[in-house]
């Protein structure tokens, strides 16, 4: 059996790759949260608008008459640009939280916040307007910004004809590799949690670094040049809220639940970057600040890995160029959230509508938490990437995404690890990706 | 050879360590490759079954394979397998793309949990070369430089850990620098008083302070060590004991201290020596006999000496400062649980002060001179900043005498200061210490002018006239009688 050269083995390579992180725009420089939001949306607006106005006019004609809402006159085609705003009535408030507290009706915590009743309203600088007609109320989300066409009744709602997203450039198309080149994305892992079989986790570190299988199976996983860590490496049972509760003689002597999860997760983290490169993304439950964009983990956290170079903490959103691929994607709490507030069942669909939409993160802030930026909006996306991923959603899927103007871009969604225990191995040459599902237990 | 070797290793490994061999954990056991550790099991799983007789092993392997789903996507899947198992498993699979031995034990496994654990511990161990033996090297992986690591590293303790492990090893430099200074001192102090305080006790009517160190450490004699540790509890004690008679309100808070910090001492352990409760107790039964005598004395030494007085403010300012501790904050008191002495703490924070208290500090066991003291002003107005804490902390420790030295010096300029000095005045009771605090800034001359009244308002009626005989005279006063003490002996 032993077919291997006993006195020889062969080791593998790993090649190297150029590597260049673009996040710097999700780095916080100052920590002002006196702000409010309303410069947020505003800046959105007045960034994306210009380009808007160009995609309208190349889509409905140069012609087409941009109004702003205070301009509109009654049965007069044009088109105007603005921000979503959905007016939901069972979107949680609290406000209304607060008015029948006395009646003690909880709001229920649902799935979806959605109903036939929500109304969408397109708001300019100055006023708003409610949109009916040809425009699907259900798919769109707010604070997306958008053109739309059509004509104002004397009902006084805008009836719509056509929409116009943002038009992003891809400078670059997919450059072309010779050999395989792959990058594998986790996201998930969910450390932390008691009684937790870790054998699928191990065996995923074990076949990226190079222990298991056979040879071919050795040589193709050495191409792997990337780990990326798409958010939530402790699992949500580390989330102890009961300490923020209780008086601070009383827990000062508790550790912090996330500790034993951080340790673990420094074990694992060690025994990648020791062979390959990983980016470590935070996500929700990870200890960092919770709202968008979270800021990279520190690395003194994971003191055995941080001896290595090759661990990379980054911010969520990431964005990065990896050996000439823009690669941009988050933990996925802008697409969950998104998915709470649309009738979109399809998680990969909903990363498509914000690719479409030019923005990471439109419900931020109405309904997701974010940084109060003044004079700027990261989230817009500043070109399409070539590989737009979001991390911890239900299942992978992946799709090839690709319009008239031959701007293509590999939409991922990376499934959670502690759920399903898999990963993602994408093939930078021929720009194909396949889950990998570990068993952690015998397999039947 | 090295195989053979490698082989029998196996069987061992197997049969006489009844140890769960992976090739991973067969790779960093035996140093060798991933690859050929596989195929070292493998051989000698071959071997082992070819032998007619020999005992059972079970197997499990590794595969992957492509497998399809239910929707018709396809995806790559990795799993363990049991031996029985393995054909059937790779029929569901689509395409098997790799299989190999992975692990060989005696009996059946449940679940992963096993190999998972035999794995995981090795690697525990050897995590920093946990790939040394992979079949991928990755050139790029670079350590990063010491440079950038140290600040990080060291910053992890700084950042999240208490800042007490701080403060613990710190304590636990100066301990040894400062401590035996402290024998010394004392040492010394004892050689060249014993004798003489006994007599005071007897025939002068020394000073209750003076008498109780040399008493206690009289007793012990070559306890020396012992009523180094302890030293803290027994003046303690003496304090409560002195407090009975003079002030009621101070006993009580004082006792509590005493008995809290006590208790810290032998429950939190770093207890050098077992005998050291034992001395304690026998110093404190001791202790209290001399002190109620003592205190006997006092009030009739008050009466004769300018010097008793003084003697009897330290004695007030240990309260005061045992329950500005309280105030400040439980952590100095926690630490100084911790440390089961509050001299380690002292000797802690004189060691940060630098060298010029240290001096005082060492001082202190022995009555101070006024030399001393005039120097001892200057110098820690100019290192005001931490002039606080040396106070408190003297207090706590030294107690009687220690503190006089140092509220003489903040007197001069800070607020702390002022308080301080009003007790001195005003012995024991607490009520005194806040109102003369809160109402004096002015001027050491005025202070000393309240100073009596105060005293003599407030005191128990018992040592009313002592107390007012002994408040009078000024600070300046005090200086010079307690220089004169000491000339005496």
């Amino acid at each position: 059996m032993s077919e291997m050269p006993s006195k020889e083995p062969i080791t593998f390579e790993r090649p190297s790759s150029l590597y260049e992180n673009l996040s710097s725009r999700f780095q916080l420089q100052d920590r002002n949260f006196q702000r409010q939001y309303a410069h947020l949306y505003c800046e959105r607006l007045l960034t994306m608008r210009k380009n808007i106005v160009a995609g309208a006019k190349r889509k409905w004609g140069s012609d087409v008459i941009i109004r702003k809402l205070f301009e509109l006159k009654n049965n007069e085609k044009c088109c105007i640009v603005g921000t979503f705003y959905k007016h939901m009535e069972l979107k949680p408030n609290i406000l209304q939280e607060i008015s029948e507290e006395h009646n003690l009706i909880p709001q229920p915590k649902k799935d979806k916040y959605v109903s036939d009743s929500d109304t969408l309203i397109l708001e300019d600088e100055l006023q708003r307007i409610c949109l009916v007609g040809n425009i699907n109320i259900q798919k769109a989300c707010t604070g997306m910004v958008a053109a739309v066409l059509g004509e104002e009744k004397e009902s006084g709602k805008f009836h719509v004809e056509d929409t116009c997203f943002m038009h992003l450039n891809q400078p670059a198309p997919f450059p072309t590799l010779e050999e395989d080149r792959y990058i594998f994305f986790i996201s998930g892992l969910g450390l932390g949690q008691e009684g937790k079989n870790l054998m699928g986790l191990q065996l995923m570190v074990d076949l990226i670094t190079g222990q298991l299988g056979s040879q071919e199976e050795q040589e193709k996983y050495s191409k792997v040049i990337r780990v990326i860590l798409a958010g939530d490496g402790l699992s949500y049972d580390t989330q102890d809220k009961t300490v923020l509760n209780t008086a601070k003689y009383l827990s000062r002597k508790v550790q912090a639940t996330t500790v034993e999860g951080v340790k673990e997760l420094d074990d694992v983290l060690t025994q990648l970057v020791s062979n390959v490169p990983v980016d470590i993304m935070p996500g929700e439950f990870d200890p960092t600040n919770g709202i968008l964009p979270q800021q990279p983990l520190h690395r003194c956290m994971f003191p055995q890995a941080n001896i290595y170079k090759t661990l990379n903490c980054v911010t969520n959103p990431y964005d990065a160029k990896v050996d000439g691929f823009r690669i941009l994607g988050t933990s996925g709490q802008a697409i969950t959230d998104i998915y709470q507030y649309t009738t979109n069942e399809n998680r990969l669909e909903i990363l498509e509508e914000t690719l479409k939409t030019g923005h990471i993160a439109p419900t931020a802030p109405d309904t997701l938490a974010c940084y109060p930026f003044l004079k700027e909006d990261p989230f817009i996306l500043p070109e399409i990437p070539h590989v737009y991923f979001a991390g911890n959603q239900s299942k992978f899927e992946s799709k090839l995404w690709e319009d008239e103007a031959g701007r293509k871009c590999l939409l991922l969604t990376i499934p959670r690890f502690s759920q399903t225990q898999s990963g993602v191995m994408l093939n930078l040459r021929t720009m194909e990706a396949s889950a990998v599902v570990f068993s952690s237990e015998f397999m039947q | 050879m090295a195989g053979d070797l490698a082989l029998e290793n196996i069987e061992e490994f197997l049969f006489d360590e009844d140890r769960v061999v992976s090739y991973k954990w067969l790779s960093k056991t035996l140093s060798m490759h991933v690859n050929q550790a596989k195929s070292k099991l493998e051989e000698f799983a071959e071997n082992w079954r070819e032998k007619p007789g020999s005992k059972p092993i079970t197997l499990t392997f590794f595969v992957s394979g492509i497998q399809e789903t239910t929707s018709g996507s396809e995806l790559t899947r990795v799993a363990i397998v049991k031996e029985e198992d393995l054909e059937n498993v790779k029929k569901n699979l689509k395409k098997t793309l790799c299989e190999h031995i992975y692990s060989i034990q005696k009996s059946a496994l449940k679940d992963t949990a096993v190999l998972y654990q035999t794995d995981f511990d090795e690697t525990k161990q050897h995590l920093s070369e946990c790939n040394k033996y992979s079949a991928i090297k990755c050139k790029s992986v670079q350590t990063r430089s010491s440079d950038s690591l140290v600040p990080v590293v060291s910053s992890v303790p700084n950042g999240r850990a208490s800042p007490a492990e701080e403060t613990k090893e710190k304590v636990g430099s100066s301990k040894a620098t400062t401590v035996p200074e402290k024998k010394k001192g004392l040492a010394a102090f004892v050689k060249q008083h014993k004798p003489q305080d006994k007599n005071e006790t007897k025939q002068t009517k020394v000073s209750p302070v003076n008498e109780k160190k040399p008493s206690s450490t009289a007793k012990k004699g070559s306890l020396m060590h012992a009523f180094q540790s302890s030293k803290k509890s027994s003046p303690k004690s003496q304090t409560v004991a002195k407090e009975d008679t003079e002030s009621p309100k101070a006993e009580k808070e004082g006792k509590k201290e005493d008995h809290s910090q006590e208790d810290g001492k032998t429950d939190e352990k770093k207890v050098p020596s077992p005998t050291k409760e034992d001395e304690a107790k026998s110093k404190e039964s001791a202790v209290q006999k001399m002190d109620k005598k003592e205190s006997v004395e006092k009030k009739k030494e008050i009466t004769s000496s300018k010097k008793s007085s003084k003697r009897d403010m330290p004695d007030s300012d240990s309260e005061s400062e045992s329950k500005a501790k309280q105030h400040k904050g439980t952590k100095r008191r926690r630490v100084i649980q911790e440390e089961s002495s509050s001299e380690e703490e002292e000797s802690d924070r004189e060691m940060l002060e630098e060298e010029e208290e240290e001096m005082e500090m060492d001082d202190t066991p022995i009555p101070p001179t006024p030399e001393i003291k005039s120097k001892g002003k200057q110098e820690e107005e100019s290192v005001s900043p931490s002039t606080q804490e040396g106070n408190t902390d003297e207090g706590k420790k030294g107690r009687k005498k220690v503190w006089k030295k140092k509220r003489y010096v903040d007197d001069d300029g800070c607020m702390v200061t002022h308080r301080v000095f009003e007790y001195e005045s005003g012995e024991g009771s607490d009520d005194e210490k806040e109102t003369e605090g809160s109402s004096e800034k002015t001027s050491p001359s005025t202070k000393k002018d309240q100073s009596p009244k105060d005293q003599s308002t407030s005191a128990s009626p018992s040592t009313d006239n002592n107390s007012k005989k002994e408040s009078p005279p000024s600070s300046g006063r005090k200086q010079t009688a307690l220089t004169s003490f000491f000339k005496k002996r």
